[in-house]
Order: C-alpha cells, then structure tokens, then sequence
C-alpha cells in the first residue's frame, strides 16, 4: 500500500516519523474539509450575539437582526399551493422621547414565487397561532426574475411593542402575508427563533418597548 | 501517479487557506478570521435602515454570491448610504463568508 512518511525534528530528541497511508491521508483531508464546510457556518449561524447589530444615532438606538432563514407555503387563489425558501431580517429604530419621529419595526424579507408579487396588502405577526400584530404599511424594495422564479423583497412596519412580543413569543413564529391572489405562510426553524427571542429580549430590555 | 495526487491536493489546501486573505485590505488570519472592518462613510447622517448582500466562498475555490454595495443596498432599501463595512468569517479558508454592510436611509 502506498504510504507518505513525514519525518519531524525535535530539539534534544530523535527524529519523529509519522507514516501515514495515502488513501488514509486523502480520506482525512477530505473528511476534515467536508466537516468544515458543514460544521462552520451551521456553528457561527447559531450565535445570537454574532446575529445582531446595534448601533446608537443621535434620537436614539438602531437594532438590526441578520437575516434569518424560513419556509414558506404559497397558497394562489386558483388552489395551487407551492413551498419556498427565504430569508427576512428585522429592525428596529429605537427613538427616545424628544425624538421628532415614532420607534418603528421592520420586517424585511425576500420571497421567491412562481409569479412576481406586485404588492403586498398585509402582514400578520403570528406566534403560536395567536395574532400579536397586523400591519398594512409595506414598503417595495424590489422584485426581479430568478431562473423560472421571481425574487420579491418588501419590508412590513410594526408597532415596535407587536414586534418585540413577537420576537420573544411562544415557539412556531410565523408572518402571514396576504396579497392580491396569494396568502403566504413563513415559519421560521427553531435555530432561527432562539435567535430572534435572545435578540428580542436585549432588545426589550435596553428600550421597555414591550411594555 | 499517487505523488502527483498528493501534490495536487497540498497544493489546493494551501491556495485554499491563502486565498482567502486576498482582495481584502486589513487584519484576517490565514487559520481563521472573524472580523469586521470598516469600507466607506459619507457625509449623510447615520440612518434607520441596514442592508447586507454576501459572499460564500467554499474549500477557497467555489465563491458565489453578490456582496456588492450596490446589492446590500438594494436589500435594504436604501437610497442614501451613510457608511459601509464588510464582516469576514473564515476558517482554514475551508469556509469563507464575506458579507457587506450598508447603513442608510
């Protein structure tokens, strides 16, 4: 069987070898690249301090959660039914009380559909299946073909309080959303919402918009 | 034959670790990097909206994705960028991630 010999010198010692087999080599190093390539971003991903930005501006405080990724179920008004993949991330611009405009809270996310969404009627903040917030105030950030699909990003603003409860809500976080001929479900995985209820609550803490 | 393998695939893991490092300005480690540097501020004021666009890059010789200004911008519907950065996450440059940072309104 063919074989690399490595040979190491040691101050004081005798020379160390270390014979290693060539499939065995090759098997490692490929065995510790793919470990790397899956273990890496799933263990970076999963640190909400590593998911979250804050930034201070002159009326107050800006927090903003990385984007997270869902599952969505498209329901069309023919009955077609179709799942996908996206991500959304959420802001929320603090402002104290001698600011000249309201805290807010954004959702931003980006849905691939079959057809594109020219706009989008309402957002529904869901968690546990109980309604925390509902929002007609959408904001178009773009819509462009994908291969066969489109890629639709809108931001939906909440009342800060909705948001921050629904962060830190019961477990099965959803956003519903409903636009002409079509009715979205996004459910986020549980990775995804141990990081939005840890950044929730930082949230909740530094500014009691919860209350 | 075997000793040509070997030298392809040592050959690859190094430019695999190098790689990475190249193009950026600024502290990365070749083992492994965590950082976020600063890109670019203008004189607008620091605004409520943020927008991030990536890059992944994988074994330092797969990279895809759009980590341009103009894409983070785009995500975050932002039409007045304060300040940019750039966050770097790699290891052994085995897995890259590259994600830029738009600040705006």
């Amino acid at each position: 069987m063919p074989s690399t010999r490595f040979t190491f010198t040691v101050s004081n010692l005798q020379n160390v070898h270390l014979t290693i087999s060539t499939p065995k080599a090759i098997l490692g190093y490929l065995f510790f690249c793919l470990l790397g390539i899956v273990a890496v971003p799933t263990l970076h991903a999963q640190k909400p301090e590593k998911s979250y930005i804050r930034r201070d501006h002159p009326e107050g405080t800006m927090y903003f959660i990385e984007p997270q990724a869902f599952k969505a179920e498209v329901r069309m008004a023919d009955g077609q039914e179709s799942s996908s993949k996206g991500v959304a991330d959420f802001t929320l611009d603090y402002r104290d009380s001698t600011a000249s405009v309201p805290s807010f809270f954004t959702v931003a996310f980006t849905l691939p559909s079959a057809n594109a969404l020219r706009q989008v009627d309402s957002a529904v903040l869901v968690a546990a299946g109980a309604r925390l917030g509902a929002t007609a105030v959408s904001e178009r950030y773009f819509v462009e073909p994908k291969g066969k699909k489109w890629r639709n990003r809108y931001g939906a603003r909440f009342e800060p309080g909705q948001g921050l409860r629904w962060l830190m809500g019961n477990p099965e976080l959803e956003l519903h959303l409903y636009s002409p001929g079509l009715v979205a479900v996004m459910r986020f995985g549980s990775s995804e919402q141990a990081i939005m209820r840890a950044l929730g609550q930082v949230m909740a803490i530094e500014t009691d918009l919860d209350q | 034959m075997i000793k040509k393998a070997i030298n392809t695939l040592l050959a690859l893991a190094v430019v695999a670790v190098l790689l990475p490092g190249c193009g950026f300005s600024g502290m990365y480690g070749a083992l492994y990097s965590d950082v976020t540097t600063p890109v670019e501020a203008t004189a607008n004021g620091v605004g409520s909206k943020v927008g991030t666009a990536e890059v992944t890059s994988i074994l330092g010789l797969v990279a895809t994705g759009d980590a341009g200004i103009n894409e983070a911008a785009k995500n975050g519907g932002i039409s007045k960028i304060s300040h940019v950065d750039m966050h770097v996450m790699s290891i052994l440059g085995l897995y890259a991630k590259y994600t830029v940072y738009v600040y705006g309104e």
